[in-house]
């Protein structure tokens, strides 16, 4: 399959992921059938990307340059894309297809095609705290999946799924240890991914502001941009409540503003991008009027 | 506990949408709502009380697209209030008029996530087909298809008989897939001289994933907790979306319908919409639910809190 295609307006670069844990990336590479491919002036990013047997690479020309995108075996070739055109291939074979530009030959890039593959962790796990893991197969559904763990001692069965419906799998690991993980099916194995575990703290202090009270976290080791959510024991709505969610900044803090009309008991939780799986909670605080 | 009888009640249906000029000293009322892509807990507490079951976050989290109100030119997010009309994101906000308003609805697709094409389709009120956000191939323009970037101002008009509740919802082509996802809200239009109740409860009733949901929020203490105080003129938005049946009832009230009869429980069709008014007598805490009871079982039900004074 072959197509060029101008793309007039914005550029995509790099992959539009979708929040929730279902839809993680792989090295910035993989999104439910589809992947996408930024040429730069003088490169391409991201320059090495995994994805799965039967999805779409388009690739977009985000600089000035004329550039192609050809394969070295002369599977595909774009022809000359201008600025912003696009070009976009099907990989329906295994293996590693390399690529460049032929006006810039040392601009190159590598496809990896494969059977099944497991997302990369964005984020840091916990020590033994549940882990979502989650991938995608070109397998029927129902195919059991193993998830594997190699801690230096070799691989070994953690967690075992199964494909659903729509190509992907999901399984929880509760690591110990930073670790290295591959999803197998018989013989085929994705390429292992490595997923951090950090032991991290969440603190937090109030201070009274105008009309407001102020929660000022702080996570340690520095974590930045992590996803920290504000909870209060509610009994309304039957136990911890979020109610503000924020990023940490780059000095891995954060602050959350808010009125309380009676005492309740606070925490901070530092989360996954879903704002709901813990990484780490912080210690309960009752805060509010004391009348 | 002592059954009541409503003092009000308002009853809505689908209707055919009949051509209307505005009238005299009718008031021309904007809305900026953008379709902006979010990540949605349908179960925050991770908990239905009711069965003691818990559930993880990778059964109730799920990236979605949702309609959210803004200030003009789409600058800012309007903040989840009552006036604001914004809900808690599922429903969309709450777009309020009187009969004989002109509506301008003001769409933009923020959809940067998955990059589908969104509409906004409105029941209740009188347009031309240019905003009627339906798409056909080769027969609808990009009111139907408004794509990422893109915007579209809806044009309506709340005729005389459009006074009630209605929905709104995608109606793009991603619409199954949208309204599956949340992508839908309620307009409330009140009569010329009828008064603004003190509490307005929107509750959208709707499967979502393997959850049955109010307002996007499935379990006790997850859906919402509506609460009013005695004394306070309360109406109740109802409507359904999806594929399914509903029955709405609410514990401990009774409302009237136009034709006069007292009903504590309404069956709603994929949607069908209906409201209702009831000046708040009874203090205590009430359940309100779907009385299917797989969809109560399901998620669909909550608490309505009334204060004393």
């Amino acid at each position: 399959m072959r197509r060029v295609l101008l793309a007039a307006g914005v550029a995509v670069v790099g992959l539009a992921a979708t929040a929730g844990p279902a839809t993680s990336q792989h090295e910035a590479g993989e999104h439910a059938g589809s992947a996408a491919v930024s040429i730069g002036f003088a490169a391409v990013s991201p320059a090495r990307i995994h994805v799965v047997m039967g999805d779409t690479v388009a690739w977009t020309n985000d600089s000035v340059r004329t550039h192609t995108v050809t394969a070295d075996d002369r599977r595909f070739d774009s022809g000359r894309l201008p600025q912003a055109a696009r070009f976009a291939h099907t990989f329906g074979e295994l293996g590693y297809v390399a690529y460049h530009c032929t006006l810039h030959p040392f601009i190159r890039g590598v496809v990896g095609v494969h059977t099944l593959l497991l997302a990369a962790p964005q984020q840091a796990a916990s020590p033994n705290r549940p882990f979502p893991l989650t991938g995608r197969a070109a397998l029927p559904a129902g195919t059991s999946v193993a998830i594997q763990a190699d801690r230096g001692t070799g691989f070994a069965d953690v967690a075992t799924t199964a494909v659903t419906a729509d190509g992907t799998f999901a399984a929880r690991v509760v690591p110990s240890a930073t670790a290295t993980y591959r999803a197998v099916v018989g013989a085929t194995a994705s390429p292992p991914v490595g997923l951090t575990v950090l032991d991290r703290r969440v603190s937090f202090r109030a201070e009274r502001g105008r009309d407001r009270l102020l929660i000022r976290t702080r996570v340690t080791p520095a974590s930045p941009r992590a996803h920290v959510v504000l909870q209060l024991f509610l009994r309304d709505h039957f136990g911890w409540w979020p109610v503000q969610r924020g990023r940490l900044d780059h000095r891995s803090s954060a602050t959350f503003s808010l009125r309380l009309r009676r005492r309740v008991a606070v925490r901070v939780l530092l989360t996954l991008p879903d704002g709901a799986t813990p990484l780490a909670v912080s210690r309960t605080t009752r805060l509010g009027p004391t009348r | 506990m002592r059954a009541r009888v409503a003092l009000t009640a308002l009853l809505a249906t689908s209707a055919a949408a009949l051509a209307a000029a505005p009238a005299a000293g009718a008031a021309t009322r904007e809305f900026w709502v953008g379709a902006v892509p979010v990540t949605w807990n349908m179960a925050p507490n991770q908990f239905d009380d009711i069965t003691g079951t818990r559930y993880d976050p990778a059964q109730t989290v799920m990236g979605t697209v949702v309609y959210r109100r803004f200030t003009r030119g789409w600058r800012h997010p309007l903040p989840n209030t009552p006036t604001s009309g914004n809900q808690n994101l599922i429903p969309g906000p709450l777009l309020r008029a009187r009969v004989g308003d002109r509506l301008l609805v003001h769409f933009r697709n923020m959809d940067f996530a998955r990059r589908d094409s969104h509409s906004m389709h409105f029941h209740g009120v009188h347009y031309r087909p240019s905003s009627d956000g339906a798409f056909v191939p080769g027969v609808s323009e990009r009111d139907a298809d408004v794509k990422p970037g893109q915007s579209w101002t809806y044009r309506l008009t709340a005729g005389e008989d459009s006074a009630g509740a209605w929905p709104y919802h995608d109606h793009s082509p991603s619409m199954h897939a949208s309204i599956d996802g949340g992508m839908y809200g309620m307009l409330s239009i009140r009569g010329r001289r009828e008064p603004l109740p003190d509490r307005e409860f929107v509750v959208v009733f709707a499967r979502m994933g393997a959850f049955q949901t109010i307002d996007g929020r499935a379990f006790v203490g997850n859906t919402p907790v509506l609460r009013s105080k005695v004394g306070d003129l309360v109406q109740f938005d109802v409507m359904a979306m999806g594929s399914e049946h509903h029955s709405f009832h609410v514990h401990g009230h009774r409302w009237l319908t136009p034709g006069g009869v007292a009903r504590d429980t309404q069956t709603v069709a994929p949607a069908e919409s209906f409201r209702f008014q009831w000046r708040e007598r009874d203090p205590g805490t009430w359940l309100y639910h779907c009385h299917v009871e797989e969809h109560m079982a399901l998620g669909m039900i909550g608490t309505y809190q009334v204060a004393r004074r």
